[in-house]
């Protein structure tokens, strides 16, 4: 990368070509160097988590999790930083590829269903020999790229029903039917919120935005109500009422958000130290995944949660900023779409484990254990660092 | 730039119009801005709930994380040890185990259930819970901690823990407990109780000085993981020591009370007593219980088997059970045992019949409405005026003319009534209250009740009442509160307050309390005292007297015997009871002895005087001279000593024999003596024929004691001295010509085999019926 300096006298061409100054351009390095901390963080923290639970059920091999998420980071890093630096990877690449990448996860989306393996929930993964691929972390990107190129597409006729709405209401049908099919219930709240998020950003009008969002919350109200198509929307809101209910359904389904609260609250304001956490000896479920941020409320306290949400809230921050001062219209969607999928994502998760919404099934970025969902957030985080690329 | 050709003229004008329709718009940039607000306020939402959990509810959720996060196990304290009250063990505990089993850990850890209970049950058999028992503790998945066998014995223990080495098993636990022993058995079962499985006093002493002998339990908590075993990393263990209980020293004397069951049991025999026995020894001027029996008893070192009760009585039970008991699962067993569990001494009432009339005769003297030189005229019956009622001395003849004494030796009811009648009604209750008679004594015992007596108005409001009451009839008291009330009136006047509590020990043996008498008041006065004991004491020793049955040689006994009909029983039968004390001039102990519902067919007259007296004569006797008091005996009551024969020739031997007063029978052709019967030092009645050997010959098969009950003297001591037994009397003179005058009690029982020349000790009564009182 040879980087002339800039000593263009055209008044016109005063500013170089974007293209080649992003490909000439730096990459941000404190969104890229806050990325680096959480994750470092992150891996910290789920080497706390999952030790004990390793060790009594591995029989004392307690280093496993942390090894796999310790791999799967360093692809990911990789991953990340060949597409923030490759200049091959720029707007027009992600542009012209974002169709047949959006399709062909879409297809593996739909694959999952003949060919895909179950663990625990619902059928999310396609075994890849080496790792397990879930797609509905894959769509999550490639649906902002798809979505951000068909939003840049219409121009004005954003502001129309027909070109600023129904497309993204269509598209999250199929993807939301596909997940429920799965079933995974908790992703479709991401898609739906992410798209309803880009939706709002690419210019949909305001009133149909609004619609939707009622629509939806009449839905969801009807089905807490109904008990349909499943009682455990009606189960979850029992228990997020009053997790130490004496209702029967309290007493069976709380006992992960009872113990994820009395993780968090038992860390106090400075947390029980690093590595002390109690709750992780088999109390709390799921405490290397979803639950994962519960473990960082008990070992760091009120203070070191805080510190955690700041650094998601800096990573968010710069993204916007970022999304701000992009120079397309599609690199400010995309930018913006990818970060407020992680902004929906973190704050859903802290909310699920704090008991500020229901229980439902949302891992915490660069935190939970997961290889597919690392490798998409890092390759997430090196789309926004290459089509930031010299903006800053 | 490297990787594309250098841009064309077209290809700029292309890409800036590109640009210009690609470059974000301004409502993109303002609703971007939008979001990052709507972020940051969601994170701040988030952050006050972390605020809310972790700051303002913080505490909260650490107790609960504790409470979850810890196991507490017990360490029991070890429980104070009963001593009687020259420090012989009464009541210990030692170590034992608790098996509990865990369901939580037999779903974890995939163990058999089925096998688990059955071997376990096969292996204790009756010492924990059974195979049916067991399994269903299995259903309660979430618990860490079911218990199937508690107090287990240590060998026992090391069985189940080899049982759980070999399985490894998992499930399974044993944790240290402790078992209560109770080395003298039966003796003073009912005074010291038992603990139930928490370790808890449930009866008794165990039971009243249950926070003394408990001490305080310590722990031992540990930080687990939600599977229960030890939290890696995480060391926590905390120990909270345990506090031993205080040990007790009661006043009871273990000898005492062994003599007093042991003839209350002989009296139960010998006089077919249907429901029981009681009897209680208390030290005369302190108050101190110094033994307290009710017989039956039981073991409580397995105070639940109730296989010890006789079938009869739990037909008899099984009556009693209420539509409401049967409802709550009450067995005729359980009620029974709980019967047998309970100290009668303290907790049952009774009638005490003319035993009272002591009461009525102090409380007579010390209000001065009697004196020692008044008569009473007795033509058998007395009427009070406007009365219907007629009430009959037990002597329908009357007793005729008699003095204060003879009018106590004779018991005589009619003679009573005319002191109560001259005490008053009032007068006759004030006494009663200074006397303890309507008050519980305040021993310290669990279940103490207190008497029966009417109101003071319906009392006082005519003499009918006080006439029954005089000499002892219609109203009801505790056996405690009589022995109580005449240890006053035989102490010099003083109403002590009843004890069992001798001391408090830590357990490294410093003394936490001395337990002092009590006085509660002075009831009578001193003199009164002095002569109601000299009266008492001719009620024994006179020729006429109802209580000749009580005497003990070498001593001097004062006392009064007593029948009361059993109130509200149809079928006629009564508590026949003597209290006694001794010394007669300076009291040491007193001896109440009740037998309840006495059959007439046993032979006896059913009076205090011919069953009760002869019980306590036996108390005392044994008791007195273990308490090293000394005797004094009269010349009629000297026995002869056996002396050593044994080398002399027998012309020396028959010489030193028949100074003795006693005679000789030579066996064998020899000059000097080989061998003799009885023993030396054997004591014998004057008057016995003791046999020498002068070659071999003594027969040294076994001899067995037969049944010489009721017989008279004379052929008693032909029947012993038949098959080559010797006897020596105690109780009343061995009268030979007096045909009322029998064996009531023999120191072996029937069918007991002993050594050829063993001596019998056997208890002369006279069972006259015109000394003895009856019950008209």
């Amino acid at each position: 990368m040879t980087a002339e300096p800039n000593n263009s006298v055209f008044a016109e061409d005063a500013l170089p070509d974007y293209r080649e100054k992003a490909a000439a351009g730096r990459i941000d390095f404190v969104f890229a160097g806050f990325t680096l901390l959480t994750l470092a963080v992150g891996l910290v923290m789920l080497l706390s988590a999952s030790y004990a639970r390793a060790f009594y059920e591995d029989n004392g091999s307690p280093l496993g999790i942390f090894i796999r998420q310790l791999g799967f980071s360093g692809l990911g890093v990789a991953a990340m930083f060949a597409i923030a630096l490759f200049p091959k990877f720029n707007e027009r690449f992600f542009e012209k590829w974002s169709p047949i990448t959006f399709f062909a996860s879409l297809i593996l989306l739909a694959a999952v269903l003949v060919i895909g393996t179950s663990e625990g929930g619902g059928k999310r993964w396609i075994n890849l020999g080496f790792m397990n691929l879930q797609p509905s972390e894959l769509v999550k990107y490639t649906m902002v790229l798809y979505f951000a190129r068909r939003m840049c597409s219409v121009g004005k006729k954003i502001g129309t029903i027909s070109k600023g709405v129904a497309p993204y209401v269509g598209w999250l049908v199929v993807i939301c039917g596909l997940l429920i099919a799965e079933p995974h219930v908790s992703a479709c709240i991401i898609f739906i919120a992410l798209t309803g998020c880009m939706m709002f950003q690419a210019g949909t009008r305001f009133r149909y935005i609004a619609i939707l969002l009622i629509l939806a919350s009449i839905a969801a109200y009807g089905m807490y109500k109904t008990g349909f198509p499943s009682d455990y929307i009606t189960e979850r809101v029992i228990v997020y009422q009053d997790p130490w209910g004496d209702s029967k359904i309290a007493e069976d389904k709380g006992y992960q958000t009872r113990q994820s609260l009395i993780a968090v609250g038992s860390g106090g304001l400075l947390g029980l130290g690093l590595g002390q956490s109690r709750q992780k000896h088999l109390y709390l479920p799921e405490e290397h995944n979803d639950f994962i941020f519960a473990i960082v409320c008990e070992e760091f306290g009120l203070i070191g949660a805080i510190i955690v949400m700041l650094l998601f809230g800096i990573l968010i921050a710069r993204g916007y900023w970022l999304a701000i001062k992009s120079k397309s219209k599609f690199s400010a969607l995309v930018i913006a779409g990818i970060t407020t999928q992680l902004g929906i994502q973190v704050f859903l998760n802290i909310s699920v484990v704090t008991n500020l919404i229901p229980c439902t099934g949302i891992s915490l970025p660069l935190f939970s254990y997961g290889g597919s969902a690392l490798l998409c957030q890092l390759g997430g985080m090196g789309i926004i660092l290459a089509l930031s690329r010299g903006t800053c | 730039m490297k990787q594309d050709k250098p841009l064309t003229k077209l290809d700029e004008i292309r890409e800036s119009k590109r640009k210009k329709r690609n470059r974000p718009g301004k409502q993109v940039l303002r609703r971007t801005t939008v979001l990052l607000i709507i972020f940051g306020a969601l994170f701040v939402r988030a952050g006050f709930q972390l605020f809310d959990l972790q700051y303002v509810r913080a505490d909260e959720f650490e107790r609960m994380a504790i409470n979850q996060q810890t196991r507490e196990v017990d360490i029991p304290a070890a429980r104070g040890t009963i001593y009687d009250t020259n420090g012989k063990l009464l009541a210990q505990s030692a170590t034992a185990y608790t098996v509990f089993i865990s369901p939580k850990e037999l779903i974890t850890y995939e163990e058999d259930k089925t096998f688990i209970a059955r071997s376990l049950a096969d292996l204790w058999g009756e010492a924990g819970n059974s195979y049916e028992q067991i399994i269903p503790k299995w259903d309660k998945t979430t618990s860490w901690y079911e218990k199937v066998a508690v107090r287990l014995e240590p060998e026992l223990t090391a069985k189940v823990r080899s049982f759980i080495a070999e399985n490894k098993l998992k499930s399974v636990h044993i944790a240290e407990d402790s078992k209560r022993y109770y080395p003298a058995r039966s003796l003073a079962s009912q005074l010291l109780g038992f603990v139930g499985d928490e370790n808890t006093g449930l009866s008794g002493l165990e039971a009243y000085y249950e926070s003394t002998l408990r001490g305080i339990g310590g722990s031992t908590v540990r930080a687990t993981n939600a599977a229960g075993t030890d939290m890696i990393d995480l060391q926590y263990e905390n120990y909270y020591d345990a506090a031993d209980g205080n040990a007790i020293a009661i006043t009871i004397d273990s000898t005492l009370q062994y003599y007093l069951e042991k003839h209350l049991s002989r009296a139960i025999i010998d006089n077919k007593v249907k429901n029981g026995a009681m009897g209680i020894m208390m030290d005369v001027n302190t108050g101190a219980v110094l033994a307290a029996a009710t017989l039956p008893d039981f073991d409580p070192n397995k105070f639940s088997d109730s296989s010890i009760i006789p079938e009869e009585t739990i037909t008899r039970y099984e009556g009693t059970l209420t539509d409401k008991e049967r409802e709550a699962g009450v067995s005729a067993q359980t009620k029974a045992l709980q019967a047998l569990w309970k100290s009668r001494t303290f907790s049952d009432t009774y009638e005490p019949g003319s035993t009272f009339k002591i009461i009525t005769l102090a409380a007579a003297l010390d209000a001065g409405v009697i004196s020692v030189n008044d008569t009473f005229f007795c033509g058998g019956s007395y009427s009070l005026p406007g009365d219907p009622d007629v009430r009959h001395c037990w002597k329908h003849s009357g007793h005729g003319s008699q003095t204060l004494y003879e009018a106590a030796q004779h018991s005589c009811n009619v003679a009573f009534i005319q002191i109560g009648m001259k005490l008053g009604a009032k007068g006759f209750y004030d006494y009663i209250k200074a006397l303890g008679l309507q008050d519980k004594t305040g021993i310290d015992f669990i279940g103490e009740e207190n008497g029966l007596w009417w109101p003071e108005s319906d009392f006082y409001a005519s003499n009918s009442s006080l006439a029954s009451a005089s000499f002892g009839q219609t109203f009801n008291i505790t056996p405690i509160q009589l022995i109580t009330a005449v240890s006053a009136i035989a102490n010099g006047g003083n109403l002590m307050k009843p004890y069992l509590l001798k001391n408090i020990t830590a357990s490294d043996g410093t003394i936490l309390k001395e337990n002092k008498p009590t006085v509660v008041r002075q009831a009578v006065s001193e003199e009164v005292s002095v002569l109601v004991r000299d009266i008492l004491e001719t009620v024994v020793s006179a020729p006429s007297g109802t209580g000749k049955n009580a005497r003990v040689a070498g001593y001097r006994v004062a006392g009064k015997t007593g029948t009361g009909e059993k109130i509200g029983q149809a079928s006629n039968e009564y508590v026949v009871s003597f209290i006694g004390f001794a010394p007669a001039d300076d009291p040491k102990i007193a001896v109440l002895v009740l037998l309840d519902s006495p059959d007439r067919t046993a032979g006896n007259a059913v009076s205090g005087g011919a069953m009760a007296a002869p019980v306590v004569s036996s108390v005392l006797a044994d008791s007195l001279d273990y308490l090293g008091i000394p005797p004094n005996f009269t010349s009629e009551e000297i026995s002869v000593t056996m002396p050593n024969a044994k080398g002399m020739n027998i012309s020396e031997a028959n010489a030193k024999i028949q100074g003795l007063g006693i005679t000789a029978r030579i066996y064998g052709n020899g000059s000097t003596v080989t061998d003799q019967v009885p023993a030396v030092n054997e004591e014998l009645d004057p008057g016995s024929q003791v046999i020498l050997y002068t070659e071999s010959g003594k027969p040294s098969e076994l001899v067995e004691v037969p049944n010489i009950f009721g017989l008279t003297y004379t052929r008693a001591r032909g029947e012993l001295e038949a098959i080559g037994l010797f006897i020596k009397t105690v109780g009343v003179n061995p009268d030979g010509a007096k045909s009322t005058i029998i064996t009531a009690r023999q120191s072996f029982d029937p069918g007991t085999e002993v050594a050829y020349g063993t001596v019998v000790i056997v208890t002369l009564i006279d069972n006259d019926p015109n000394v003895l009182e009856g019950r008209g």
